[in-house]
């Protein structure tokens, strides 16, 4: 374990999530410490989006409470004031599955322009940094260019450096590499395990099996709204103590 | 031949009152334009009676004939001890009429943003205003320049309707010269040739910056 043991980064407390009557998060807990990578895997409507959603309320959720560095994010989770909101969402980056880069803007404006807006850095400042992320994530060449004039592969890492722009303490990502070509898709994961190398903690909803076995320091096995199975990979893949995980692991290695 | 010699004659009351339908097309323009943005904001506001109120207002402006709208505005402003110029009431009621039908072209390119922009926006702890300002609003403005354009021709051709309450625009001039000769039928011909000029030339212009647009 690279990760800091003592220090939980983020804490979620039995978050739920009702939709109009349908229940999606049944009170989800749990604990990142830093420098953690955790793998959310589970079967297809199980909540996984949802849950992540939930962390940084592009969805309120209808229950719960959630805890930054031992701090309460809100003063009242269901009630959130729009000033904690932004620092939430300042403090925790997101990836989408697809991408959801701004069009009108070029490649490098992408990731400037929340680090101007938000007052993170003056003007050259975000534009040295952003060529020093676009450059991390391999894409520096295309700094002036526009999104569309970029592949899938290339959109999403501009996306991992946008979301990194913000020097947020949790990155969360949403099946990066689900609306990409497999060779493409290695170019992200490729990124991630580098962001997961150097410390950075983060939540990964995702179908690679092979990427959470190697990169992550624990899996999360969600079904129906809830934590099914919980632990390093090897214990998860290997060993798995309800039969569900295994029937769910058998049909995603089978694909 | 003759009617050329008339048309020359003619030509510079006509387009002095060309300018001024030029003007009042830049006038309203200059209000409707933004009204309609104002009104494609409200019709889609949080709050359910601020839609409401917006979108009866788009629709009544959207049934009433122009005209009327204009002699309404004409009549009635007085009546409420609002005195402004008959220019100043064509614009108003001419900018009311192209506000509400030139909402929908915004709405439309505003509802036409996906939610993962503005999620995406939003994931980046960027203000309500932020994400509205500098993601939404951009990406939906580059949708209406074309029909924008293609109401700013509709507009020039129904500035003539200014005519009805005496602004000397271009139908009025033609008019009163066709009063004093008597040969309305020549003068209305050289005021309807310049009015298809502008506006066919303008046409051909919006298309080929729509094809610009499209690539
Ligand atoms: N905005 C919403 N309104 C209503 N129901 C929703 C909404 N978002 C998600 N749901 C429901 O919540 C459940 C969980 O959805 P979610 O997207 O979190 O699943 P998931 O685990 O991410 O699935 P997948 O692997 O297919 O992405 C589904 O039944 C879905 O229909
Ligand atoms: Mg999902």
């Amino acid at each position: 374990m690279t990760f800091d043991n003592a220090r939980i980064l983020l804490k979620a407390d039995a978050i739920e999530k009702t939709f109009r009557g349908n229940r999606v998060l049944d009170g989800i807990s749990m604990d990142v410490h830093a420098g953690e990578v955790i793998a959310l895997i589970g079967p297809s409507g199980a909540g996984k989006s949802t849950f992540l959603r939930c962390l940084n309320y592009l969805e309120q959720p209808t229950g719960g409470s959630l805890h930054l560095d031992g701090e309460p994010v809100f003063a009242d989770p269901l009630k959130p004031a729009k000033s904690e909101l932004l620092s939430l969402r300042r403090r925790v980056g997101m990836v989408f599955q697809t991408f959801n880069l701004f069009p009108h803007l070029s490649v490098v404006e992408n990731v400037t322009m929340a680090q101007r807006l938000n007052g993170l850095r003056s003007t050259s400042e975000a534009e040295e940094y952003a060529l020093k992320l676009l450059a991390q994530v391999g894409v520096e060449e295309k700094a002036e260019a526009r999104p569309s004039e970029c592949s899938g592969g290339q959109q999403q890492r501009i996306a991992i450096a946008r979301a990194l722009s913000q020097d947020p303490e949790l990155m969360l990502f949403d099946e990066p590499t689900s609306a990409l070509d497999p060779e493409v898709g290695n170019d992200v994961l490729r990124v991630m395990r580098d962001l997961a190398d150097a410390g950075t903690t983060m939540i990964v909803v995702t179908h690679e099996m092979r990427f959470a076995e190697r990169v992550a320091d624990r899996v999360l096995l969600l079904d129906e709204g809830r934590i099914l199975e919980e632990g390093p990979p090897e214990r998860v893949f290997r060993h798995p103590e309800h039969a569900r995980t295994s029937r769910f692991l058998h049909a995603v290695l089978d694909r | 031949m003759t009617f050329l010699a008339d048309w020359a004659e003619w030509l510079p009351s006509l387009l002095q009152g060309l300018g001024t339908s030029l003007l009042l097309t830049l006038c309203v323009a200059g209000i409707g334009f933004p009204l309609g943005l104002g009104l494609a904001l409200l019709s889609i506001a949080p709050a359910r009676i601020v839609r409401i109120l917006s979108i009866a207002f788009i629709e009544i402006f959207r049934g009433i004939p122009l005209l009327v709208v204009i002699f309404f505005a004409y009549f009635g402003f007085p009546d409420i001890e609002l005195v402004i110029s008959a220019f100043a009431t064509i614009v108003v009621a001419h900018s009311l009429n192209l506000g509400a039908y030139s909402s929908e072209v915004f709405r439309a390119g505003i509802l036409h943003v996906g939610p993962g922009q503005r999620e995406a926006a939003r994931s980046l702890g960027l203000t309500p205003w932020h994400a509205f300002s500098r993601v939404v609003l951009p990406q939906a403005l580059r949708a209406v320049p074309g029909p924008l354009m293609s109401f700013l021709i509709m507009v020039f051709q129904s500035t003539s309707l200014a005519f009805a309450i005496g602004v000397g625009e271009m139908t009025s001039q033609a008019f009163s010269i066709g009063s004093m000769t008597f040969d309305y039928l020549s003068v209305l011909v050289l005021a309807g040739i310049i009015y298809a000029i502008i506006c066919v030339v303008s046409a051909r212009i919006v298309a080929r910056f729509e094809a610009k647009m499209r690539t």
